[in-house]
């Protein structure tokens, strides 16, 4: 009789172990802050400061906020703001904005003054600081810079469905599984037919930042994905790997800068894909990823993902570890990009800046 | 008589077979044509054929397996001036792609993968580089590699309307002589330009596109000759094919609907030059330029 009360304190003793673990996993060893820099509603006035020759040299930061396009100084003061006419591509040095039809593409610095003109019909985009249009009918691609040179042009007779850039190379994606990798001028340097079958569709195709790897997802039934190293011979296959995802739209991915693993939109959350299996890690989610983008922080990824009641930000360390960051409720445009230690997020016409610091 | 009843129903079932056989392919969508494969587009061919329609529910052309689809706007999209769209596979070696439309919940959703006639891809739409709410259809054999012209498959258009031929032309490097012409014509090589054109009955307005075949005889030889079946890449170049495997640059100038028809060798004498063009629904135009050569 006397016992009882003893088993009962053991009991709930090791019931508040099992939970206090599960609710406070491994610690990362440091602790991971957010530092709110600075908030601005992109109907702000654009500030009258740094419009001198001086301070067009400061670093700014261009976002695409639904219909809004703009630039806002370190500080954080909006120094431009412009509507998007159809689509627009931002970047830190210049924008075009362009109309769904676009005859020619006008490019204009931060402070929306004209820079070049390009002659080319199609929708321009970014991969990793190098500007890319797409042609009409999504089967050509031509490399362009702000100056208004298009460095290169190429029409493949058949649809691109993933594209990535690295330095100088170009990797891209078609319908019918075939991956080509164009040197800097587009001159093919390497082409492989990835499968024979008829649902062979490339759907992800991925480079690290200096061209050293390549990935790909492709197929249906089961989705399959490729590693490719360069070596002195060219580009070797270092992995094959499988799926549990069948998506038949294009799926996010990039490779993590600093562990150069192949990080992929999964079925069940996300897949994070090394040379060797050992290095491999799912990280199960149940939201739908909106953006993948990597974060100069310790090895931690950021993720934007995206439920019926809002969206939440998430990070994830190279072990797999979920951090979660921030929970935005509501619908609407997302703007969502890192730097070297921050995020920039935008939503419901505000821009918000946060420094990710592990401490 | 009995012999006479039979062989009137193997007839009709002949009819009725063949015709199925030969058009197990369905529109879309009603096929009011605004522009046509392997016409001068925006910066090269055409890969589809253009067909305007409000609103209107689009259904695959044959069953086929969603393989790819595209949200205008996704984020994890390159952006496609094709809008919004959706690819099907039919059997190993067919494939089709639906452009510029308002995808539906079943295929955003993934909630199904095969597709028969009878379903909904989508509705006809202005997503992407459209100025008209439509669908843009290609079709692509998978096999041979090459974009094939979907009037091929699809069942025949009514149209009674013959194409125009206007503006033809002699060029050399420093010279133009507009056809028909009064004036000796020099001899030597001279390359035949023309606008040709076929009238779209989709919209009331003046709408040009472009022709299913043009020739071009030089006193009833013939010189030159592009039937619009498919498009393929040779040696990085994209080239209607089977007929010449022209370019783009050798087959359009950059001017509206002017092709070039060729260079041909002009000797002295009286010379026959005709030009004839043919739209996909077989009506025919035949312009005859006759003038002397010096």
């Amino acid at each position: 009789m006397n016992d009882k009360p003893h088993r009962y304190g053991l009991l709930i003793f090791f019931m508040i172990l099992v939970g206090y673990i599960a609710l406070f996993p491994i610690p990362l060893g440091k602790e991971l802050l957010l530092v709110l820099q600075w908030i601005r509603s992109v109907d702000d006035p654009i500030s009258t400061l740094g419009q001198s020759s001086q301070s067009s040299k400061e670093k700014v930061t261009g976002f695409l906020l639904g219909k809004t396009i703009g630039y806002l100084s370190e500080a954080g003061d909006l120094i431009y703001r412009e509507s998007v006419l159809y689509s627009a591509l931002v970047t830190d040095r210049g924008f075009i904005n362009y109309s769904a039809i676009p005859k020619t593409l006008v490019v204009k610095d931060p402070r929306g003054n004209f820079l070049s003109t390009l002659r080319i019909e199609g929708y321009p985009f970014a991969r990793k600081n190098r500007l890319f249009v797409l042609l009409t009918d999504g089967c050509g691609l031509a490399e362009v810079n702000l100056e208004g040179e298009i460095l290169w042009k190429k029409d493949f007779n058949q649809l691109i469905t993933s594209m990535d850039a690295g330095a100088t190379a170009t990797a891209i994606g078609f319908w019918d599984g075939t991956l080509l990798l164009l040197g800097s001028k587009g001159e093919v340097v390497f082409q492989e037919k990835l499968s024979q079958d008829p649902y062979g569709v490339v759907y992800l195709t991925s480079l690290t930042k200096d061209d050293r790897m390549m990935g790909v997802v492709f197929g249906l039934n089961p989705q399959r994905g490729i590693l490719w190293e360069r070596t002195p011979g060219g580009y070797k296959r270092v992995r094959s790997f499988q799926l549990s995802s069948n998506f038949r739209r294009p799926i996010q991915g990039l490779f993590d800068p600093k562990t150069e693993r192949f990080v992929i939109e999964d079925a069940e959350g996300i897949s994070i894909v090394g040379k060797a299996k050992e290095e491999d890690v799912r990280v199960p989610l149940k939201d739908r990823i909106g953006t993948i983008t990597s974060c100069s922080i310790d090895k931690l990824l950021l993720l934007c993902t995206q439920q019926s009641e809002g969206r939440k930000v998430m990070g994830i360390t190279d072990k797999g570890k979920r951090v979660f960051l921030k929970s935005l409720v509501g619908e609407g445009p997302l703007w969502f990009q890192s730097e070297e230690g921050s995020f920039f997020l935008g939503f419901k016409k505000r821009i918000i800046k946060y420094r990710v610091m592990l401490e | 008589m009995r012999k006479r009843q039979l062989f009137w129903v193997l007839a009709l079932l002949c009819i009725w077979g063949g015709d199925r056989i030969a058009w197990s392919y369905q529109w879309p969508i009603e096929p009011r044509i605004l522009s046509v494969f392997a016409q001068g587009g925006a910066d090269g061919f055409e890969r589809s054929i253009r067909i305007s329609a409000n609103n209107t529910e689009v259904k695959p052309i044959e069953e086929g397996e969603l393989i790819f689809f595209c949200s205008e706007g996704s984020p994890s999209s390159l952006p496609y001036p094709l809008g919004s769209f959706a690819v099907l596979q039919h059997g190993r070696t067919l494939r089709s792609l639906y452009a510029h439309l308002e995808l539906s919940d079943s295929v955003q959703r993934m909630e199904k993968t095969n597709y028969q006639k009878g379903d909904v891809i989508g509705k006809t739409g202005l997503t992407g580089a459209s100025s008209m709410v439509g669908l843009s259809l290609f079709t692509y054999d998978l096999e041979a590699k090459q974009f094939v012209n979907p009037l091929l498959l699809l069942p025949p258009v009514k149209d009674t309307s013959r194409p125009i031929i206007r503006n033809a032309q002699l060029e050399k490097k420093d010279r133009i002589i507009p056809l028909p012409t009064a004036e000796p014509v020099p001899k030597g090589m001279w390359e035949v330009t023309a606008e040709v054109f076929d009238l779209s009955s989709a919209v009331p307005t003046f709408w040009p596109m472009g022709v299913y075949k043009v020739s071009l005889y030089l006193n009833g030889q013939e010189r030159f000759m592009v039937t619009m079946d498919t498009l393929k890449e040779q040696g990085g170049v994209t080239r209607v094919s089977p007929s010449e495997g022209l370019a783009y640059d050798q087959l359009y100038s950059k001017e509206g609907f002017r092709m070039k028809l060729g260079t041909v060798n002009l000797n002295p004498g009286v010379l026959n030059l005709e030009i004839v063009a043919r739209d996909f629904a077989g009506n025919e135009k035949n312009q005859l330029y006759r003038f002397r050569v010096e």
